[in-house]
């Protein structure tokens, strides 16, 4: 089975880990662990193609610590991602400007041609978003994809990870 | 060439000097033959085929060696074994070219006749088996002997003590206690991604994740790199060990991927160097399909034997206990022992039986053929008669003693003997023990026979008939 590295980006308690728990173990936690460094974590996924046909990978997800204004993420994390999932805090929309600059930074460091996709997390707490999510993710650029995510209800994960899998084979095939 | 080029010259322009063997000469005097040519008819067409055949020879004759299969095969023939020698001495692709097409054919050899590639390969077969046999019963000879020393022993009641305490394995436990070292697994880790391209482990070790380790180790040695490099000295660091629970990391780093190390015990400064030159060896093989490896599955196939060539252990020298340095001796001892015995034992046995020998042939109708001594009991084989005075069974009794066991084989006969003919005579006859009775020379004298007496004529009648009497004399 074909391996893909897939690196998670983003502010600080933006629900990076959480998205991974959800999407390999389908668990959500509401203690919040603060990561430092990276944490590992793989899933096998079957991706479909419309033609009826489909293909295995295994994603190794490099979970990143959260950048803010006192630690940035060090480039050699980016290094050799075949995809990069860029998550964004909802109820903070100062985390989605991190995540379009480090979208940027990481773009320059492993290739425009890197399947991207923006997650606005948290969209369980919708109501406590100042602004809507359609403003938000009308800031994306649409190469990103950008779409609503909640770790808790696992709402809209599954679909990320397998749209960016499918995005990362499709650069293969090409 | 010299009859058309003056058939050129004689209907059209003349052909300036030297254009012959000029490029584009051939097309000019293709021009000059066409214009010359033009008001002749038919036979002028004939002979302008003919000049564009002459002309063109030289490029047509390449144009059929191209595209003739037979001669494209000759020509390959030729240089096909040079070539092969040639990059073989530069590196191994024409055996990794060739790699699936021989596998093919051997699988395909196989279903076709098993028995002719048994054949073939028997005489590198055999000694192959012979010494992996050889290698696994001695390994496994070598674990019973662990096993059984450290079974009930001190020692191995401690071990299992250790193991219920830390949870782990009984063998992990006695293999760590036993073992200098043991490489558990190695990876093989591309350089940026921190995929795994590759893993081997030792047989019996429980592998860690490979993706997840292989992950976290390009995450540390990442972090070590840009957390403590310093850029004012310009030179690369790189980690190179973590430790860890009786378990080292060993690392070695190259331009293109990483190989890492899964290492109990402690292990030599040499395996360290012997990884890098690994490393080395994978870079300079395999560096095209490092540098272009995208996470595929069962990549670098061929670099499997050089990643188990690095799963080595080295096992501590054994100090065995007292109690089994002293077997050695004491089954010596008792050898020696043995050796002493029975040579003693054959001694007084090869006596017995030349006295016993020596008995027989003294005994009255009794011939002695082999005495021998099997299975711990004497056989004697003798031709006997059966009125001998001392019949081989007494004789045996006297020579050995009661307790002696011994097996008789015999052959019963009339013997001539004296004391057998003269108790063959008196039981045939019916002469009585109070009569005396002699045997010489053939005659057979008894005194104190009245001859007109009816026992003096049944002796006179019946005796000369008995083997051994050949007359009588009776004396009153």
């Amino acid at each position: 089975m074909i391996r893909k590295k897939i690196c998670l980006l983003g502010s600080f308690a933006v629900g990076k880990t959480s998205l991974v728990r959800q999407f390999v173990h389908s668990i959500f936690s509401e203690r919040y662990h603060t990561t430092l460094g990276v944490k590992i974590d793989k899933k096998d996924v079957e991706v479909g193609y419309d033609d009826g046909t489909s293909r295995a990978v295994k994603l190794v997800l490099w979970d990143v610590q959260g950048e803010d204004r006192f630690q940035s993420i060090p480039a050699s994390y980016f290094r050799g991602s075949s995809g990069l999932l860029l998550v964004a805090d909802g109820t903070r929309p100062a985390t989605l400007d991190t995540a379009l600059e480090l979208a940027e930074r990481a773009s320059s460091s492993v290739g425009r041609d890197v399947p991207m996709r923006l997650l606005l997390n948290k969209v369980d707490l919708a109501e406590r978003w100042e602004t809507s999510a359609e403003a938000l993710l009308a800031r994306a650029d649409e190469t990103l994809a950008p779409r609503v995510t909640s770790a808790k209800s696992g709402a809209g994960v599954d679909d990320s990870f397998r749209s960016l899998a499918r995005a990362m084979l499709a650069e293969d095939r090409a | 060439m010299s009859e058309p080029l003056r058939w050129v010259a004689r209907g059209g322009d003349e052909p300036a000097p030297g254009a012959a063997g000029s490029p584009g000469a051939g097309a000019a005097r293709e021009r000059d033959a066409e214009s010359a040519s033009a008001p002749s008819g038919a036979s002028d067409g004939a002979a302008l085929d003919e000049l564009r055949a002459l002309l063109n020879r030289e490029e047509r004759g390449r144009l059929e060696a191209l595209e003739g299969e037979e001669v494209d095969a000759d020509a390959i023939a030729d240089v096909l074994p040079d070539a092969i020698l040639r990059r073989e001495s530069r590196d191994d692709r024409v055996a990794r070219a060739l790699g699936d097409t021989i596998e093919a054919g051997l699988f395909r050899s196989a279903r076709k006749d098993p028995k002719s590639l048994a054949e073939a390969i028997h005489p590198a077969l055999g000694p192959a088996i012979r010494g992996m046999i050889q290698a696994t019963l001695r390994d496994s000879v070598e674990k019973l002997n662990v096993a059984l020393e450290n079974a009930l022993s001190p020692q191995g009641i401690r071990w299992r003590l250790q193991a219920a305490r830390t949870g782990r394995p009984f063998s992990e436990v006695v293999m760590l206690a036993t073992l200098v070292y043991r490489v558990e697994q190695v990876l093989l880790i591309e350089g940026d991604s921190g995929l795994v391209v590759r893993d081997a482990h030792a047989l019996g070790a429980a592998p860690q994740d490979a993706d997840l380790v292989a992950a976290m180790l390009t995450a540390i040695r990442d972090f070590a790199e840009d957390s403590f490099q310093r850029a004012d000295e310009g030179v690369s660091e790189t980690l190179e060990e973590i430790e860890f629970e009786g378990r080292t990391l060993l690392l070695a780093k190259g331009p293109a991927a990483s190989l890492a190390l899964v290492v109990s015990g402690s292990p030599p400064r040499t395996l360290r160097a012997r990884a890098r030159e690994t490393l080395e060896e994978l870079h300079v093989d395999y560096g095209e399909e490092l540098a272009a490896f995208e996470g595929q599955d069962d990549a670098l196939p061929g670099a499997a034997p050089l990643l188990e060539d690095l799963l080595v252990q080295e096992e501590k020298q054994r100090e065995q206990s007292p109690a089994l340095r002293a077997v050695p001796l004491i089954a010596a001892g008792l050898l020696a022992l043995w050796a002493v015995s029975a040579a003693v034992s054959s001694v007084r046995i090869r006596g017995r039986i030349a006295a016993l020998e020596e008995a027989l042939v003294d005994a009255h109708g009794v011939r002695p053929l082999e005495v021998t001594h099997r299975g711990g009991a004497y056989v004697v084989r003798a031709l006997a008669d059966p009125l001998a005075p001392e019949p081989p069974r007494e004789v045996a009794r006297r020579v050995l003693g009661e307790d002696r066991e011994v097996v008789f084989d015999l052959e019963p006969i009339a013997s001539l003997d004296e004391e057998c003919v003269l108790a063959r005579a008196r039981a045939a006859l019916g002469i009585e023990a109070s009569v005396p009775a002699l045997l010489h020379a053939g005659e057979l004298i008894l005194y104190g026979v009245d001859p007109t007496s009816e026992l003096g004529q049944r002796i006179r009648a019946g005796a000369p008939l008995l083997a051994g009497v050949d007359r009588v004399t009776l004396r009153p």
